[in-house]
């Protein structure tokens, strides 16, 4: 289960739009490795997880799943290895956790095929893995933010992917909840998962990333190791900010503090 | 739900709908009790007398040719339009989506109304023109809409769809209303078969309506899980392995059926569709497998009931059974909208 997923010279945009949101970007995201998506609003970072989730299809490039295009492998097929994680679930209907769970065995399953033990076995480790258990018969809607967001990666991990994408997990979520999630979300990468995030947080990506990919309008400007992308000439850059760079305390990865404007340098 | 509370009740309301039935065959001019009902169905079957010759001939009479058949398409015509409102509620993410989102109605009211002015006599296997022209201009409407919606591309398509619907639906009411002011003399034929109706429906209405209903049933069955992964929204549906074209354009077909062939056996019935799958998502929840038995069954009881009063309340005279679908749903409506709000979607 070493599964990559590349993308190459993948160039998106909307109907009606002359620009594209996304040029020519190239990358590659690596089994055991977690990869994030940095860069400010509108970079897109969105786009990028979504045409890599096989829901936008590209202008020009292709999106390879193990070397496969994924507009050539059937949805199902892309869906038993791909798993995506939305910035914003809006469910319909008030189904319980555990329905919502279950449904991430849908590529497995297809649209007749009765649930087995297995899948049933699958469904329980993804609720337990979260921290659901407690909520498993309890409609969606009822939790709290942060649970909310824990149900719908456990349906990701339901569907037992190899590649799981992740575009902003944490945002509006609490301290406590921003951790958990990307603990599981370490682990799973440790355990073998390809993970591309896209996180908003510099600091969460310093620490969590293998490596980060940091994107401004529509482009990939670089790619590497948090140290290497993490610079204050880097980051003033993209986001237009002043910042120092420090280091984490605990675990020397990049810490980036900004810049409050009354204590901002005077402008060279 | 357990699995056996959910089939426990399934079977209680399954029991509750024959009951009701039994009682509505003895409702009528002529009033019969639960056991002269029993004793005529069981002297009959719809293929010839049995042996047992103990019930009264006009009471067979009765009930074999004319209140039956007229009890079991009321029933029919209700799970039709429950399970089609169901279907499109799925389909939309929509609680006020119903059977006629996408035009079904108001073509089917076009067809009807062109056979009316123009007089069509074209009968086929039984029927008249007007049942025809509806069924005809209901599966016309949907097609039309369908493709409009999918050829726009550029809205989300469960949206361009919903739009299409009702500006065609739009179109068509216009035509209808201009084709009954042109013909005066029509004008009260097109306007009470519009209001839905199943005085004087027999066999053969029955017949052939169970045949769309029964396909139509297994089809949206089938599609239940679907259903169930496009409330994520059809992006997310997508990410979890749904061809959702695929899905939608079945979902739409099979629905479209269902209301058409309602459609033409009694006109035009409203709230049904609307009302019922929502009372059956309160009583089993939200997911499909279990929603559309529920919605069908519920929705042929509140029909048979409806009707049962359209012919009892002012008899001899017989109301629309529109009218008490909308007399006895929209207070139901308000109430589940109070009772439950999240049942209705979040």
């Amino acid at each position: 289960m070493m599964t990559t997923l590349s993308v190459e010279n993948l160039t998106c945009g909307y109907n009606g739009h002359n620009e594209p949101v996304l040029a020519d970007v190239n990358l590659t995201a690596r089994p055991g490795e977690v990869l994030a998506l940095i860069g400010p609003n509108g970079a897109g970072k969105t786009t990028l997880l979504r045409a890599m989730s096989r829901v936008l299809r590209p202008q020009r490039g292709h999106v390879r799943l193990n070397g496969h295009n994924i507009w050539e492998l059937p949805a199902q097929q892309v869906a038993r290895q791909v798993a995506c994680v939305a910035q914003n679930t809006r469910l319909a209907w008030p189904y319980t956790v555990r329905q919502v769970v279950a449904l991430g065995r849908f590529p497995h399953r297809g649209w007749l095929s009765p649930y087995t033990a297995d899948d049933r076995r699958i469904i329980e480790e993804a609720l337990n893995r979260t921290g659901l258990w407690a909520f498993r018969e309890r409609p969606l809607h009822t939790l709290s933010g942060g649970e909310q967001q824990r149900a719908i990666i456990a349906r990701a991990l339901a569907q037992a992917p190899e590649v799981l994408l992740l575009d902003e997990p944490v945002a509006h979520l609490d301290l406590k909840y921003q951790v958990t999630i990307l603990d599981l979300v370490r682990e799973l990468a440790d355990g073998g998962l390809t993970v591309v995030v896209s996180l908003h947080d510099l600091n969460h990506a310093a620490c969590y990333a293998d490596r980060l990919a940091l994107l401004a309008k529509g482009q990939l400007l670089a790619i590497g190791e948090p140290a290497a992308i993490l610079t204050a000439a880097n980051l003033e850059a993209v986001y237009d900010t002043q910042v120092v760079v420090s280091q984490h305390p605990l675990n020397h990865v990049p810490l980036v503090t900004p810049v409050p404007g009354s204590m901002r340098r005077p402008a060279a | 739900m357990s699995h056996r509370r959910y089939f426990v009740t399934l079977l209680g309301l399954t029991g509750l709908l024959v009951m009701v039935l039994l009682l509505s065959l003895g409702l009528g001019a002529v009033h019969l009790s639960p056991a002269e009902v029993w004793a005529a169905l069981a002297g009959r079957t719809p293929w010839g007398e049995t042996a047992n010759r103990n019930a009264d001939r006009v009471t067979a009479v009765i009930i074999w040719d004319f209140r039956l058949a007229r009890t079991l398409l009321a029933a029919g015509v209700g799970a039709a339009l429950a399970v089609a409102g169901a279907a499109f509620q799925g389909l939309f993410r929509n609680p006020l989506a119903d059977p006629f989102v996408m035009g079904a109605s108001s073509g089917a009211a076009l067809g009807a109304t062109l056979a009316i002015v123009l007089n069509l006599t074209v009968t086929w296997g039984g029927f008249g023109a007007v049942p025809l022209a509806a069924f005809l201009g209901a599966l016309i409407a949907v097609a039309l809409v369908y493709f409009i919606a999918e050829s726009v591309g550029s809205a989300p398509p469960a949206i361009a769809l919903l739009l299409a619907g009702t500006a065609l639906s739009s179109l068509f009411s216009a035509a209808v209303s201009m084709l009954t002011v042109l013909s005066e003399l029509r004008l009260h034929e097109v306007f009470f078969w519009l209001l839905g109706g199943l005085g004087g429906r027999s066999w053969p209405h029955l017949w052939a309506m169970l045949p769309y209903l029964a396909l139509s049933l297994i089809a949206l069955q089938a599609l239940a899980r679907p259903l169930d992964v496009l409330a994520f929204g059809e992006e997310a549906a997508q990410s979890l392995g749904l061809e959702v074209r695929r899905a939608r354009l079945l979902v739409v077909a099979a629905a479209s059926l269902a209301t058409a062939a309602a459609v033409a056996s009694s006109g035009i019935i409203g709230f049904v569709g609307l009302i019922a799958p929502h009372a059956a998502r309160l009583l089993f929840g939200p997911a499909h497998q279990r929603l559309l038995p529920a919605s069908a069954l519920l929705g042929a009881l509140l029909v048979v009931l409806a009707d049962d009063l359209a012919r009892t309340v002012l008899a001899p005279l017989e109301l629309p059974v529109g009218v008490l679908t909308a007399l006895l749903g929209a207070p139901f409506f308000l109430y589940l909208l109070r009772a439950r709000r999240e049942a209705l979607g979040d």
